[in-house]
């Protein structure tokens, strides 16, 4: 298993370069290819976007889907993982799923007058550790990032559990976004 | 395996001889079994409904005609009740799913090829698994001086949509009224064209619709007939001129007096393309959701619908409609459209560049331009997790019978807790209200009350006279026994038509309420 640090600054290229490294054998993984996208125009998505090198959601997102249909397609990448509001997350699973994709985390997040409510699905690990973050002080979006680096092929199990924290939804924010993972299927 | 959909009149190991069979055709890469990893991609993610009920036992890949007629010879050995999808992506009404668990979806995706674009003519070919952005990317690419016509999602099949009565935004919105030219494979195997292309030296194939002898087409519309493995569909010429506009109105009530101005003008065809009376929040949810406005239970208040028309500055209705060709053409038409729409109070005008940050405008635009987007999925937002089944009655394109299907449909909407989330299309002599009906799809009780409330709004309009024109697999039947004039006639001649074509009843069965004899007890 990859630490967060390690996995951070290994797997995710920086903004511009294609989300694409190797790392170290050791790890497990020969190399790990990770898409991260992010819905563009709210403030909790931009913190999120801050943490990782993103590709951005616009409002109409035709071309990144088509775009994102080619690379799965290739196989381009063995995660896909992001923030984004549900319809997108509608979206997005139906090109993963015909592509041999498959759900590995699924977190939704809604603001209820002061309450934050993180309703989470994953393994074991991803659930310990988000239940362990998410109720403090810490970012949440930036607690999110971490969740490639908690997948783990050999574990399937999806486990639910549900957070809450007293927090206030930003000005701009919709009150309901999604974070997922998905990771390709293993031959 | 235990678990397993099957094919109602099959065994296990009947149908696991059936899937041998379709793999030694279709080889082991494009004959999916695998319920979990596989199937997933098959099932409705709209569904009022448990996935279950629509679980398919297998799907299919072909590639073409020839694998297709294979396929056939296999379904109908072992009587294996075949669900023939383009691309899946006709969502709120069943998307990829099948009518019924243990049916073998025939998923047509792969059979992607443009045949022919004919720039001269201004016609296509197509395949069923190409899309609106296929279509246009390919046109862009070769600059075309040809427009598609999308349906708002660009995602969808541009034969699945036409086979399904689909309708877009440009002066072409009525794609089966574009068709011309279609080949289709029968239930045993033997393939048809229609029309011109069956004279075995016709070069008009998609230029004329018609030929000597019936028009059948249609027959292959809303059906399950036959197979539809190849359309033509004639494509618009880029007009010298294109201006897209909006008009809002302020009152609920003025739907009344929009559908009354428009209709003269669209039955004369100075408004050319699908005339779009948007509501409010269908407008609105491109930029905020209800949570912003409304934390309480049931439909947003008339106090929450008035504070986001003013922060978005848009109306209670939102008419969006465009102009098209020569600019002193368009000069002229708009002087009396101008005029028509001034007669109503309040209403106001907004020109390309006039909204800048409305992405409302900016996919409306688009549309009416055929550019293919994925914008309108915003809708699902509104209620965070949300998802929908689309009602869509058609009435004649007076006031009278927009504002009365618009408060039935609002009045039962709200009494079973929904927001009215709708649009008003005027055709050429009819109009079409299209009803969102949002629900959050991650609550069950939910689910099954926008069920509830979606048969309630069959019950309803089948009492005032209007009839549906599409349907949820969940309401094929409902919808269907519905058009019951003559003790049904219509559909006892549809199912003559069904056992005469497809005696074994191997293809889609249920598709439209139309159900192979076995099946009919």
């Amino acid at each position: 298993m990859l630490s967060r640090r390690v996995f951070l600054l290994s797997a995710f290229a920086v903004s511009g370069l294609p989300l694409l490294t190797s790392v170290a054998s050791s790890t497990g993984y020969s190399s790990k290819k990770v898409l991260v996208l992010s819905e563009n125009g709210c403030s909790d998505s931009s913190a999120f976007a801050s943490c990782l090198p993103v590709k951005p959601i616009e409002a109409d997102p035709s071309l990144l889907l088509q775009e994102l249909d080619k690379s799965l397609r290739e196989k381009e990448y063995e995660f896909v993982f992001g923030l984004s509001r549900d319809s997108n997350f509608v979206l997005i699973e139906q090109y993963a799923q015909q592509n041999a994709y498959r759900l590995h985390y699924h977190g939704s997040h809604q603001y209820q007058r002061n309450t934050l409510t993180h309703s989470v699905r994953g393994n074991k690990e991803i659930l310990e550790s988000l239940s362990s973050q998410l109720s403090g002080n810490e970012s949440w979006t930036s607690v999110l990032g971490q969740i490639p680096t908690l997948s783990d092929y050999a574990d399937e199990s999806m486990l639910s559990g549900k957070i809450e924290s007293i927090r206030s939804a930003p000005a701009n924010s919709s009150g309901h976004l999604v974070s997922w993972l998905f990771k390709v299927r293993q031959a | 395996m235990s678990d397993k959909a099957l094919p109602e009149s099959l065994t296990l190991e009947q149908f696991e001889s059936a899937v041998a069979e379709l793999r030694e055709i279709l080889g082991q890469d494009r004959v999916y079994t695998d319920d979990i990893n596989e199937l997933r991609a098959y099932r409705d993610v709209y569904a009022t409904t448990k996935d279950e009920l629509h679980m398919p036992s297998a799907a299919i890949a072909p590639e073409s005609v020839e694998e297709i007629q294979k396929i056939l010879a296999v379904a109908r050995k072992y009587v294996v009740p075949l669900w023939t999808i383009s691309t899946g992506k006709n969502f709120a009404y069943g998307g990829p799913a099948p009518r019924k668990a243990g049916y073998v979806v025939l998923d047509l995706k792969r059979m992607n090829r443009i045949i022919e674009v004919n720039e001269k003519y201004g016609y296509a070919v197509v395949e069923p698994g190409v899309s609106y952005f296929d279509l246009y990317n390919y046109l862009q690419a070769k600059k075309s001086k040809l427009w598609i016509d999308p349906a708002a999602p660009g995602w969808g099949s541009v034969l699945g949509n036409l086979t399904e009565h689909g309708a877009g935004y440009t002066p072409y919105g009525d794609h089966f009224l574009m068709n011309c030219g279609m080949q289709v494979v029968l239930a045993d195997g033997s393939v048809v064209e229609t029309g011109m292309g069956s004279a075995s030296t016709s070069n008009t194939a998609h230029l004329h619709k018609y030929g000597h002898g019936p028009a059948v087409e249609g027959l292959f519309t809303q059906s399950n007939f036959g197979i539809v493995t190849k359309i033509g569909i004639w494509l618009m010429p880029e007009p010298p001129g294109y201006r897209p506009y909006m008009v809002t109105f302020p009152k609920e009530e003025d739907l009344y007096q929009i559908t009354e101005v428009v209709a003269p003008l669209r039955l004369n065809m100075l408004i050319p393309n699908a005339a779009t009376t948007v509501g409010l929040i269908w407008d609105a949810c491109q930029r905020v959701t209800k949570k912003q406005y409304y934390l309480g239970k049931g439909p947003a208040p008339p106090s929450a619908l008035k504070k986001i028309a003013e922060d978005l500055n848009i109306g209670m209705w939102n008419f969006y409609g465009a102009l098209y060709g020569p600019p002193p053409l368009m000069d002229n038409n708009w002087k009396i459209l101008e005029e028509a729409f001034r007669s109503i109070p309040g209403a106001k005008f907004y020109f390309e560049g006039d909204r800048p940050d409305d992405p409302a405008w900016k996919y409306r635009a688009q549309l009416m331009q055929g550019i293919p987007n994925m914008a309108e999925f915003s809708i699902m937002n509104w209620v965070g997790s949300g998802a929908h089944i689309d009602f869509a009655p058609r009435s004649p394109a007076t006031g009278e019978d927009a504002m009365k299907q618009f408060t039935t449909i609002r009045d039962r909407a709200h009494e079973y807790g929904f927001d009215y989330i709708g649009e008003f299309l005027v055709g050429w002599r009819e109009l079409l209200d299209v009803f969102m009906l949002v629900f959050d799809r991650t609550d069950d009780e939910e689910r099954q009350r926008a069920h509830e409330c979606f048969g309630k709004l069959i019950e309803d309009h089948a009492k005032l006279g209007y009839g549906e024109y599409r349907a949820h697999l969940d309401f094929m039947d409902q919808i269907a026994a519905t058009y019951s004039w003559n003790d049904g006639a219509l559909w006892k001649m549809h199912h003559r038509i069904k056992d005469a074509l497809d005696p074994q009843g191997v293809l889609s069965p249920g598709k439209m309420g139309i159900w192979p004899e076995s099946l009919r007890k």
